[in-house]
């Protein structure tokens, strides 16, 4: 019988293992800005425990990434859900200004079937050539992987914004999934030409106005550039809005991070750039 | 159902075990903190005293200060640039500030880099400028990282650099304009370049003779950069909509082609949908 007993204990520990025992990023410091916007809400319970089930996320895959230690920034779940408060609260929602709602940009990061995309599941990755991922299943949840460059304090896509950003663009891929839209055939993105300088992680940019897509219709097309988007727009729209439509509290540090990264963004990314510029050029 | 033998047994066992495991494994366990729970970030926000900033007149006072100009907010833009201009007079606070630069860049913490930059761009000070000037012209790395094609140490130094070219162009006097054009003419960076021009247009108000004298300077490539639609913070619905329209009328070729459909077999979706309704919490 004993047989019997060693070999449940070990079949156990075998399924369980894959899920528990991961790397890590670095987890030895949190930015400046992630710092300061985290300065504003204090570790926030009662957000952190909303916010893990909207963005779908399990303790199997973020145990050691802080799940236990929740209000420790330095780690990388409380960095994402750092960037989660950000999209939730950070941005002021005026139609006649902003590109987009919170209405759409939270609803593109979050885990529930919607009109954006069929169900997500946020991971963390320890791939350190990517800052995020989305990746099809054809059995179980899709899943949204956000890798070690946007928790690692050394790079700079480390920072809230940058962060959320790639929800969104990571998003969007689950968008373009959805509706079986093609934006190219190197992992979603075209080949570097035109304006883009980024080696094959270059998109179109659909040019559009303020107020050409109400809040929460972010999704729509009518199939023509004229009414479009591809990931790396709809990343570099929410980080402009950031810039220049945030809530009065957002910190300087997280809106100077959110223009760097914009603009740099809008000038390397784009066959058909530059995109916007984002802010005026006043350093400070 | 008979068990027939002892391998039965152990069959049965192990897919017993394998529905425990699995449920186990599966079971959700809410994140975890050893803190107290605490107010909701708008009682945090009331409690803070705004437009304070610490004071800024020696090298003792700059990390401090620092500290305190990356969590000011919005509301709080205006002070800070008085801050930082009154105390533009202090040779010794400029010194800590790009001190602080090179500390924060050995620490690695970009965020903060950008923030110093900032605030020496913002200062008006010309010992600061010729550090901007050094810094916008240090050599960018051509090895490294690769993180979604492109090479992460270069992209955060453009980063840095068009930070930097800000304050440049924000000194606004013939001799730093003169470096600034030296920027756009040949600066290895089309990122850099770009900010360097949207800085130098925005300085002069975008004034017709900026744009002329810029477009005698610039690559061809590049010639689009001086129109480029700049959103700005206050641009209503119409400011914005009529300069983006009259980009589109002057560059017809940046319009893309039509989307495309993917070309394969349509999906059978078999996924549950989950459903999640709750509000999120009142800030």
């Amino acid at each position: 019988m004993n047989s019997i007993f060693v070999s449940l204990a070990v079949m156990a520990v075998i399924l369980c293992a894959p899920l528990s025992i991961n790397a890590v990023c670095d987890q030895s410091a949190a930015s400046q800005a992630d710092n300061d916007l985290w300065s504003t809400h204090g570790c926030w319970q009662d957000y952190f425990l909303w916010q893990y089930r909207v963005y779908d996320m399990s303790e199997d895959d973020w145990e050691n990434r802080g799940w236990y230690d929740a209000c420790n920034v330095r780690f990388e779940y409380p960095k994402h859900w750092n960037a989660a408060f950000l999209v939730s609260y950070g941005l002021l929602d005026s139609w006649r200004f902003s590109f987009h709602g919170t209405e759409d940009y939270e609803s593109l990061a979050v885990g529930a079937d919607n009109n954006f995309h069929d169900d997500l599941y946020h991971l963390c990755s320890d791939r350190t050539d990517c800052f995020g991922m989305f990746e099809w299943r054809f059995i179980g949840t899709n899943r949204l992987y956000t890798c070690c460059p946007v928790y690692n304090p050394t790079v700079s896509n480390s920072n809230p914004a940058s962060r959320a950003g790639e929800f969104m663009h990571e998003g969007w891929h689950a968008w373009l999934d959805k509706y079986d839209w093609d934006n190219g055939s190197y992992g979603g993105h075209r080949a570097t030409q035109g304006a883009c300088t980024a080696a094959n992680f270059c998109d179109y940019f659909y040019f559009h106005g303020i107020g050409a897509y109400a809040f929460g219709a972010l999704y729509q097309t009518d199939g023509t550039a004229n009414r479009f988007h591809s990931p790396n727009q709809v990343q570099v729209e929410f980080l402009c809005d950031v810039v220049d439509y945030p809530q009065d509290w957002v910190p300087a540090s997280v809106r100077l991070a959110a223009q760097a990264d914009a603009n740099t963004r809008a000038v390397q990314r784009f066959i058909n750039g530059p995109g916007y510029s984002c802010g005026d050029p006043r350093p400070w | 159902m008979k068990i027939q033998s002892r391998q039965s047994l152990v069959t049965l066992l192990m897919l017993i075990a394998v529905g425990i495991s699995g449920i186990s494994c599966t079971k959700q366990i809410m994140p975890q903190t050893y803190e107290k729970p605490g107010p909701p970030p708008s009682r945090i926000l009331a409690e803070r005293k705004l437009n304070q900033p610490p004071p800024l007149r020696t090298k003792e006072h700059v990390p401090i200060f620092v500290d305190w100009a990356g969590k000011s907010l919005v509301q709080e833009r205006e002070r800070a640039r008085q801050a930082i201009t009154e105390a533009r007079e202090y040779n010794d606070v400029v010194s800590a500030l790009i001190e602080e630069v090179d500390r924060s860049q050995k620490m690695n913490d970009y965020s903060r880099t950008l923030l110093v930059l900032a605030i020496i761009g913002e200062m008006k000070n010309e010992l600061g400028a010729k550090y901007l000037l050094d810094f916008v012209h240090k050599p960018l790395p051509e090895k490294g990282t690769i993180i979604d094609g492109e090479i992460i140490e270069r992209t955060l130094q453009e980063m840095l650099q068009a930070k930097a070219v800000d304050g440049l162009a924000y000194m606004r006097s013939p001799e730093w304009d003169a470096q600034v054009k030296r920027v756009i003419g040949s600066h290895p960076s089309r990122a850099v370049r770009a900010e360097a021009i949207n800085a130098f247009m925005w300085n002069h108000g975008d004034s017709r003779e900026a744009h002329r004298e810029l477009s005698e300077r610039v690559s061809k490539e590049d010639l689009i950069l001086l129109d480029r639609v700049r959103r700005l913070s206050g641009d209503s619905a119409e400011v914005f909509n009529s300069k983006l329209e009259a980009f589109l009328k002057m560059h017809p070729q940046v319009i893309p082609p039509d989307p495309q459909k993917m070309n394969r077999p349509e999906r059978q979706k078999v996924k549950k949908s989950k459903v999640f309704d709750e509000l999120r919490p009142k800030f």
